[in-house]
């Protein structure tokens, strides 16, 4: 069943962000604006906005701590924040209301649906898979989101085709059979077979540990992230007390500057080697020896043998053999056993490539490969010393002031080496859950695939001693095809992705193409392992249209800076796409994001536009909107709400300065 | 068939397996390490993942050199002389087939698993810890090949008969 998600508006009171109230309704037809833009100065908590939409449509500020909490802060406002978020599904309303307590430190949510109000986050059945912090991600979006897409080491990509095709459903469903199996086997009586009860309480404390060890494994992956920022954050203060004197920020500024540039030749450094290291011939000079040695004496011994192994076998077929002798069934058996050694034709035609494979690549020269990939290691080592020198001159900066006894500088250090030391523990222990199993793992063991594995074992054992083998079998033949149907659905879905994502990139970077070869864990782009951000935001565009195009429902988009990172020769190919890529666009942008953007989006979806500027005010910004008609501005106690395209676009780059 | 890598392999590499492409990387360098040091293990397939049944793109031209080399290495291991031309035919013909995207048949690719199972081992064994960085790996990692063939080299040479 379809549903039609839309978001209505939101209002911000008591933040760092100005107080505001955004409609996104527009009162004559009543309809969503197609495309809503929000202009918003840097300084204005374009940031804090869209932190605090994403925060009051997933229920993830409940987990955030007390410190990140106070961040929201308006420090000239008295009382609680509040964010107020409306959204429609199909035509049911629902406002999630987001209330932060700065004095305590904690955080309260409200949902109304319809007439009725409750208290904490609880979004209707069909929403709550997507108001969940990884998928609100999706869809209020940045440039942050869209480097994870292509990250290797997260899984954002595959989570969201799972969530959006809803491929989950068939793990569930063979979970649901599995609790079936289990409550079968524990209602057997524990008279029928000696140690039958042993085995149970074995599964059952399994499925305890599981439980566990994944109740810590999602908290792990929560607090991973947050005690990061929170480190980050440290982190630059600690720098920014470091050169609070002249000299010594110049000389970091400076060394910064030196190791940010080494890195980047490091890099570079690394891939070239990478790349060599492809070349077997280059690791070893046995190697290419080995290959040249093994040509030439194939070549010595005309192997492969012109004669083909076909030629013994049709010889087979005749009456009689080419000495002229009599084909009887002796002389049959002993050709066919003997063609056995020949290669077949194509056979030949493999060895013939290989064989002129390696003359070409290791056969003039062979140990040239080998020098070369020699003198980049040899050059690699150079450059890492050259940026632990860069590290080592820091680290001695940083001790020599350290030594001069700044007690606030003293105390960021330690806590800077808290946190660090805490989050390392943190890593490690999910490390540990995720890990591969070793070989003698106890059952209180924290490693998830060793409890999965010694889950199994449990309840075979179970299943055998209570008679309920057959039961568990069938149960088991189901998990299997519900798994290979999620795997063959996915595979499908992926290649219907990948293939309407690459005709989107076709038309988005004609001067720097990109193509994507697969969505994995990540997405994964053809014969590249990096992409430059404009291009990284353009595959993550083409591939969230895609996918929101195919699926059941339509979700609305909601964009930090569309334009920014883009060329201008990309931006209006990206926001012609848009209208297509879903029914309702919120974007905040600046003022600089309008070239080449704003029109071409403008173009794309008619009259279905609003233009809003926000920004903070004051006595001296009232002038801004002088001769503004009054209905379109709405002043607030410490900012402006401009409506209105006219306003949208004269507002300059300069004033935001 | 599919070319498989050990499961504990993927944990093993997981600080440095972002720096290279593809997955297939990891693998070859692990069967670089195996024909190294002429060392295969059992893969059971419980224990492996599959990873691809051809060569990725970024190896399309030094498939046939990866296939030169299980071929030179097995003939080795099993003690056949390349003047030997009916061994070296029969062994060719069980690892290699033109029906493959691979060009490796079934008997190619699962030797090619062993040796690359055999070679994580090696790997292990050399490395005094999990790589961390790919800067530091890279340069261990050259330094590591060149010992397993010179281990390799010095054992045949205590025992010649072997």
């Amino acid at each position: 069943m379809s549903s039609n998600i839309v978001l209505l508006g939101w209002e911000a009171e008591n933040l760092r962000c100005p107080n505001h109230k955004v409609n996104l309704v527009r009162t004559a037809p009543r309809s969503v604006y197609a495309v809503t833009l929000l202009q918003m100065p840097n300084g204005t908590g374009k940031t804090t906005t869209l932190s605090l939409l994403r925060a009051t449509l997933s229920g993830g500020a409940e987990s955030w701590p007390e410190d990140k909490i106070r961040e929201f802060q308006n420090k000239h406002a008295k009382g609680p924040g509040r964010f107020i978020v409306r959204v429609a599904v199909d035509d049911t309303l629902v406002t999630f209301e987001l209330t932060l307590k700065f004095a305590d430190g904690s955080v309260q949510y409200r949902t109304t649906l319809g007439a009725g109000v409750q208290k904490g986050f609880k979004p209707p059945a069909n929403l709550r898979r997507f108001l969940k912090p990884d998928f609100v991600d999706l869809f209020v979006f940045d440039g942050e989101l869209a480097t994870r897409l292509l990250d290797s080491q997260t899984t954002r990509a595959r989570a969201a085709l799972d969530t959006l095709f809803q491929l989950p459903i068939l793990a569930r469903v063979s979970e649901t059979a599995e609790e079936n199996w289990q409550k079968h086997a524990m209602t057997v009586s524990a008279k029928q077979e000696k140690g039958l009860t042993q085995r149970k309480n074995r599964l059952v404390m399994l499925e305890q540990q599981i439980a566990k060890v994944k109740k810590r494994k999602k908290k792990l992956e929560k607090d991973i992230p947050l005690f990061k920022e929170q480190l980050a954050k440290l982190q630059v203060r600690y720098q920014a007390e470091l050169g609070k004197d002249k000299h010594t920020r110049e000389e970091l500024e400076r060394l910064d500057r030196n190791k940010v540039e080494t890195e980047a030749l490091l890099k570079a450094d690394v891939d070239k080697a990478i790349t060599k290291l492809r070349d077997p011939h280059a690791l070893l000079l046995e190697f290419a020896t080995e290959m040249v040695s093994l040509k030439s004496n194939m070549d010595r011994l005309k192997l492969p043998r012109s004669t083909a192994r076909e030629f013994f076998d049709e010889l087979t077929n005749e009456l009689s053999c080419i000495c002229a002798r009599p084909m009887d069934d002796d002389a049959k058996s002993a050709i066919r056993k003997r063609a056995a050694s020949y290669l077949g034709e194509e056979q030949v035609g493999v060895l013939n490539t290989i064989k002129s494979d390696v003359a070409t690549h290791c056969g003039d020269e062979p140990s040239r490969a080998k020098t070369s990939l020699d003198g980049d290691i040899k050059a690699l080592a150079s450059r890492v010393m050259e940026r632990d020198r860069i590290l080592a001159d820091r680290e001695a900066i940083e001790a020599n002031r350290l030594a001069g006894g700044n007690a606030v500088l003293e105390k960021l250090k330690s806590e800077v080496d808290e946190r660090s030391a805490a989050l390392t523990l943190l890593e490690d222990e999910l490390g540990v859950i995720e890990g591969a199993a070793e070989d003698d793992e106890a059952d209180d063991t924290n490693c998830l695939k060793a409890l999965d594995d010694k889950r199994a074992d449990a309840r075979k054992a179970v299943a055998e001693a209570s008679n309920t083998v057959t039961l568990k079998k069938k149960t088991e033949i189901l998990a299997r095809i519900l798994a290979s149907a999620q795997d063959a659905a996915r595979i499908q879905l992926k290649d219907r992705v990948v293939q309407e994502t690459n005709e989107k990139l076709k038309s988005l970077l004609v001067r720097e193409p990109v193509e994507l070869a697969d969505v994995d864990e990540s997405l994964i782009l053809k014969g590249q392992a990096g992409a430059s951000v404009g291009q990284t935001l353009a595959v993550s565009y083409a591939f969230l249209a895609t996918l929101f195009g195919r699926s059941d429902y339509q979700l609305p988009f909601i964009v930090d800076s569309p334009a920014g990172p883009l060329d201008l020769n990309v931006r209006p190919e990206v926001a012609k796409m848009i209208p297509k890529l879903c029914g309702q666009f919120v974007a905040f942008t600046i003022s600089s994001e309008r070239d080449k953007f704003v029109q071409p989006l403008a173009k794309a979806v008619g009259n279905r536009i609003q233009y809003l500027t926000l920004f903070r005010g004051s006595k001296e910004t009232r002038r801004l909107y002088k001769g503004v008609k009054k209905s379109n501005v709405q002043e607030s106690s410490d900012g402006a709400l401009i409506t209105g395209q006219e306003f949208f676009e004269r507002f300059d780059l300069d004033e935001e300065a | 068939m599919y070319f498989q890598m050990r499961r504990d392999a993927d944990q093993w590499f997981k600080d440095i397996s972002g720096s290279f492409a593809t997955k297939f990387d990891l693998y070859y360098l692990c069967l670089m390490a195996g024909f190294a040091a002429r060392r295969k293990s059992e893969l059971e397939s419980a224990s492996g993942t599959d990873i691809l049944d051809y060569f990725p793109h970024e190896f399309r031209t030094r498939g046939s050199l990866i296939i030169s080399l299980l071929i030179s290495t097995e003939l080795s291991v099993a003690g056949i002389d390349l003047n030997e031309r009916d061994a070296v035919n029969r062994t060719i013909s069980k690892l290699v087939t033109p029906d493959t995207t691979s060009k490796l048949a079934d008997e190619g690719v699962r030797l090619m698993n062993r040796y690359a199972s055999g070679g994580f081992e090696a790997l292990i064994e050399h490395f005094d810890d999990r790589p961390r960085t790919i800067e530091t790996f890279l340069r261990t990692y050259h330094s590591i090949i060149e010992r397993l063939r010179s281990e390799v080299t010095a054992s045949a040479m205590r025992s010649p008969d072997v």
